[in-house]
């Protein structure tokens, strides 16, 4: 991709949480989330955030929309430093960038029609002019996504899981937003009704030359998805650059370890045990000293404890390995 | 051919409800052999779970077995008297479930409730005797530092070594089947291959019976020797994971197979066309005949039967009435 443009970047992003004690004292001690992300998302691409629980992949795609407050660090959209936008300044923010999120059943307000839960973000950011534009445009919204638009004056407890997600697919586009951040939006569906989401979204992005941050832990999805990913582990960035180059030679142990851990579907390929990563994921209130991953990662060195790891460029790719590229 | 461990037969579990009955489990036949692990694989609402609790005996209102019959060790459970039941659940028959958060006591310590599920089973054990074998099983499923998380509550324990405590209980009093349902799902992927290499060393160790149930074909491909695919409360097809992987052979089975995004090609998804029926209304015919992309006129008026394909393989799809003949179209 050459001449590709920045439509936002992070400059190391931090969220810390002050841990309460029980008696509700605070503590001196905070969980580290995430700790100094940098990245950029291009226009156009998908991006997509992997990791497992804990890793901060969530709170970092929260922090883009200042749905959680970061301790530091700058999130630039279109150029324009937002972090310390007004609620107000973010009101024209919010028209371009939307979010999808995991739970079709949580997120949708159940005393809400379709048609007024898709026409809320028009109706919130004054776009159409008369009730008569609204409602034209959430049937064009729904037929985008596929719901028929008889269903208008349906709720959303008369709709499957999937077309649910479709509704809030609806919701998120109705502004036309240039960016759309997906919070694991088909970890909670079925896989054939995860496959129609995702050829939706795809088939949505070609349409509308929309932008993805996509949140997920499942390495089959983003793969399918997504231009480049960006590899976290307990609130740091392992590994970003190109899916299929990643996926054909991770330079990270964690990402290579991430990947080898998907079970194959095919039966004469079976897991070996040296290909399993032992351990569990270490506290994020007292991370590791030196390279957050080192106490699982077999190649672990001295260097590795002391020091850590700055972003290397090997190639396309930004890797945080001190061995990196060896 | 030797009696299976465990055989179900033409089993019904219908739930009761207000709007009509749910035939959650619909003449289900399902045979698992001694040390063998079989996967049943289905999408929610399929019946696979609802299948697993009617051999344990757990279903709760409105749900019931009405009909059908549940051998285990050539003994009918469906016909058992209930005190004879319990003391071979959790004995000779054990489960663990998707989210060990929920099926552990929070207020007793992880250690407690092992050492529990042994005297209840074991009446002559001394207190002493089962501490020291439900030490013995922390360590078997490779909990470390066994000994101080012996005293332990589940919370302060993560998901993973949480699921470890669920099978070391119900590994402790050496099962002859191990239903485990969804177990992996709730845990991260470098998790979930540690908890599956666990239970196949000890499947493997001690000859225990599997019933792997989950919605993931990669984790059937990697653990199980069989498998049945369920849709709709009914075995759409069975088959060794060999076969079927190699050369599917139900036009469902399929279509979740291709479904999956692989890892590898970024192709286009295959979409099975529209959505799992409601149980209160299933399509005549074939329940799947309506998703389907091979259907024919035949498919909307009769159901087919198990057909084999070929030897062990058996299809409810009537594109192999006579055995496996030409290829689909």
């Amino acid at each position: 991709m050459s001449g590709k443009t920045v439509l936002l970047e992070t400059r190391d992003l931090t969220k810390e949480y002050p841990l309460n004690s029980n008696l509700g004292i605070k503590s001196r001690q905070v969980v580290h989330a995430v700790s100094g992300v940098s990245f950029e998302i291009y226009e156009g691409e998908t991006l997509s955030l992997v990791g497992e629980s804990g890793c901060g992949k969530s709170t970092l795609g929260r922090m883009l929309m200042r749905l959680i407050e970061p301790t530091e660090g700058q999130i630039l959209f279109e150029g324009q430093d937002i972090t310390g936008y007004s609620e107000r300044q973010m009101r024209q923010v919010y028209q371009k960038i939307q979010m999808i999120f995991q739970d079709p059943y949580a997120s949708l307000d159940p005393r809400m029609k379709v048609g007024q839960l898709i026409g809320e973000p028009l109706v919130t950011h004054r776009v159409c002019k008369s009730r008569e534009e609204t409602c034209g445009r959430v049937r064009e919204l729904m037929h985008m996504v596929g719901i028929r638009p008889e269903l208008i004056d349906r709720y959303p407890h008369q709709f499957s899981g999937g077309q649910r997600q479709r509704i809030g697919i609806a919701r998120a586009l109705a502004l036309n937003p240039r960016l759309i951040v997906c919070d694991e939006p088909v970890s909670a569906l079925d896989v054939s009704i995860q496959s129609q989401i995702l050829n939706l979204l795809r088939d949505l992005q070609q349409e509308f030359k929309l932008t993805y941050l996509f949140i997920s832990h499942d390495l089959g999805v983003v793969h399918y998805i997504s231009d480049r990913i960006c590899v976290m582990f307990l609130g740091k960035v392992c590994e970003i650059g190109d899916t299929q180059e990643i996926y054909r030679r991770p330079l990270h142990p964690y990402t290579k370890f991430l990947l080898q851990a998907v079970p194959s579907m095919d039966p004469n390929k079976r897991q070996k045990r040296e290909q399993i990563l032992a351990g569990e994921i270490p506290s994020a209130v007292a991370p590791p000293s030196g390279c957050r991953f080192r106490t699982r990662c077999p190649y672990a060195k001295e260097v590795c404890g002391e020091r850590e790891p700055e972003m290397k460029d090997v190639g396309e790719r930004k890797v945080a390995c001190h061995f990196a590229g060896e | 051919m030797e009696e299976a461990l465990l055989r179900i037969q033409d089993l019904h579990t219908t739930f009761y409800t207000r709007d009509g009955l749910v035939r959650a489990v619909d003449g289900v036949t399902i045979a698992i052999n001694a040390g063998e692990s079989v996967g049943i694989v289905g999408e929610s609402g399929c019946g696979k779970s609802m299948t697993a609790m009617s051999v344990m005996g757990l279903l709760k209102k409105p749900g019931k077995v009405d009909g059908g019959k549940i051998f285990f060790d050539g003994r009918e459970l469906t016909a058992m008297p209930p005190g004879e039941k319990r003391r071979l659940m959790g004995n000779k028959i054990s489960m663990i479930f998707q989210e060990p958060m929920t099926s552990l006591n929070p207020v007793i310590t992880v250690g407690k409730q092992v050492r529990e599920a042994l005297l209840l089973h074991n009446r002559h054990m001394s207190r002493a005797q089962a501490k020291e074998r439900a030490l013995q099983a922390f360590e078997l499923v490779g909990i470390p530092d066994a000994k101080k998380r012996y005293g332990e509550y589940p919370h302060q324990l993560s998901g993973g070594l949480r699921q470890r405590v669920m099978i070391a209980m119900a590994m402790v009093c050496g099962p002859g089947l191990l239903i485990a349902d969804e177990p992996t799902t709730a845990l991260d992927v470098t998790i979930e291959a540690q908890i599956l290499h666990l239970m196949k060393d000890l499947q493997e160790e001690k000859g225990t019976a599997v019933m792997m149930i989950t919605h993931n074909l990669g984790v059937v491909a990697q653990f199980c020797h069989r498998l049945y695919v369920m849709y709709a409360g009914k075995v759409m097809e069975s088959g060794t994971v060999k076969e079927i992987f190699a050369d599917v052979g139900h036009p469902y089975t399929e279509g979740l197979m291709r479904s999956v995004p692989d890892m590898e090609s970024k192709e286009r998804l295959y979409n099975i066309r529209g959505m799992v029926p409601s149980m209160l209304h299933l399509p005549k015919g074939c329940r799947f005949c309506p998703r389907c992309q091979y259907s024919m006129a035949r498919c909307f008026e009769e159901e087919p039967e198990m057909y084999e394909a070929s030897p062990g393989h058996f299809v409810r799809c009537f594109l192999y009435e006579q055995g496996k003949g030409e290829e689909m179209p």
